[in-house]
């Protein structure tokens, strides 16, 4: 204060001041190099506040760096939690969210505003406790799995029975073999449907030179009538009588002249009901 | 001992280290909390505070300045938040703070000095952060604006700035102070 006071009191040297010996005047101070009222009050504050750090230099009380030693011994007890982290992660492990900003300021830049480092540092605490946080949930979910996996199974347990046979790849069956297989395969039409058509379908045309299949009669009949619908699906029983969608050779013809008999005698659903 | 070596061996379990941690920096940071506080009890119990707390977060100590600078900021921090919570209390003797003897023995000049060292007190804790901060590392701690800098991590044309705004409203705060 009493330095700026004397500044301010001394005149300056331009404003038509002479330098000895001179005939030109000075040229004056340049704008900047004048003293600022405001930086001069700023500069007052700042020695009374020296100034009163100066009388306040008190000296520690004797015993206070034993106290200090005491107390961080005694301690107060943290939380078991606290405590499990303390004796598991190493000890450096607080200043890990610093060094990852570090890292990320010196990614995006040094010398950014204070704005930008303490977003820094939010980001990097962040990255670094989503990463904690997925590791420990992974050794977590892994651990509770092995540990699950160790409870319940206890030994090993039996093959579940399989309803459907195993499939073998071999060599295709002889017809030999096909033919014993043949009366157990024929009793289940429904498994077998490539060997019931075209035969068994009631618009399947009749062979040529039959002596019921006149021209303009509908299909299937031989009077024009309309075979029933159940005869459409054979029954698996085998009947006696022949069968005209049945047979399996139509090349013999009916002693019976009417077809009539054929058609309803010979449906196999009728043989099958009664 | 340099302050690396210092941190390692009390992050190490040395309690010897640790205590003569303490010992170094005991004055330093009792001063500081004496500043801010204004009263010796005051200044004790902020002093213990801060050790404990420096104790407990010495893994974040990056070595970036020196080990004091690091321990004078956790000091003045809880030596303000300590200011803050005694300003909403009145003391039973009814003296907010411990009033320095003069030199000269003069009771006058006592009085004046403790009113004065209050006003002070009172227009910077008033400060709002950053400028509080600054102003107190500044003048109550002793450090130098680059220590300041690196201590608090921000440019040192950041920290020059803050002091000066701060100084223009610490300014404000005492015109209106004393007028008053």
């Amino acid at each position: 204060m009493s330095d700026a006071r004397a500044r301010r009191d001394v005149p300056p040297a331009g404003d038509g001041a002479r330098a000895p010996g001179s005939r030109l005047p000075l040229a004056p101070d340049p704008p900047a190099r004048r003293e600022d009222p405001e930086d001069a009050a700023l500069r007052g504050v700042a020695a009374e506040l020296e100034r009163y750090a100066a009388a306040a230099m008190p000296e520690p009380p004797s015993g206070l760096a034993a106290r200090i030693v005491s107390a961080v011994r005694a301690e107060a007890p943290r939380s078991p939690v606290r405590r499990l982290l303390d004796a598991a992660l190493p000890p450096r492990w607080p200043a890990l969210p610093g060094a990852v900003a570090d890292v990320l300021r010196a990614a995006v830049g040094l010398g950014k505003p204070v704005a930008l480092g303490v977003r820094m540092e939010a980001a990097a605490l962040v990255l670094v406790l989503v990463v904690a946080t997925a590791v420990g949930g992974t050794l977590l979910a892994g651990g509770a799995g092995a540990l699950l996996a160790a409870i319940t199974a206890p030994g090993p347990t039996p093959a579940a029975p399989s309803t459907v046979p195993p499939r073998t790849v071999g060599p295709i069956p002889s017809p030999e073999v096909s033919s014993s297989v043949a009366p157990s395969l024929a009793a289940s039409p429904s498994a077998r449907p490539a060997e019931r058509s075209p035969r068994a379908t009631p618009m399947a045309p009749a062979p040529a030179g039959l002596p019921w299949a006149t021209p303009g009669a509908p299909l299937g009949t031989p009077n024009g009538s309309r075979a029933p619908a159940a005869s459409a699906s054979p029954s698996p029983s085998p009947s006696p009588l022949p069968s005209a969608r049945t047979s399996p050779e139509p090349s013999e013809p009916s002693p019976t002249p009417s077809g009539e008999g054929q058609a309803t005698g010979a449906s196999p659903t009728e043989s099958a009901g009664h | 001992m340099d302050d690396r070596a210092l941190v390692d061996a009390v992050l190490g379990g040395d309690q010897r280290a640790f205590e003569q941690l303490v010992e170094r920096e005991t004055g330093a940071v009792f001063r500081a909390c004496y500043r801010i506080l204004g009263r010796v009890h005051d200044a004790e119990d902020a002093t213990q505070e801060s050790f404990v707390t420096a104790h407990r977060m010495l893994g974040t100590f990056r070595g970036e300045g020196p080990l004091a600078a690091w321990l004078a900021r956790i000091a003045v921090r809880h030596a303000l938040r300590a200011a803050a919570r005694r300003r909403d209390t009145v003391p039973i003797d009814g003296s907010s703070a411990d009033v320095p003897t003069s030199p000269y023995g003069d009771p006058l000049a006592g009085a004046l000095e403790a009113e004065r060292g209050r006003l002070i007190r009172a227009a910077v804790t008033a400060l709002p952060e950053p400028y509080r901060e600054v102003i107190a590392l500044r003048y109550f701690a002793d450090l130098s604006l680059a220590e300041i800098a690196q201590t608090t991590g921000r440019p040192l044309g950041t920290v020059k700035s803050h002091l000066h705004r701060g100084l223009a409203r610490l300014h404000d705060r005492l015109v209106v102070e004393v007028s008053s």
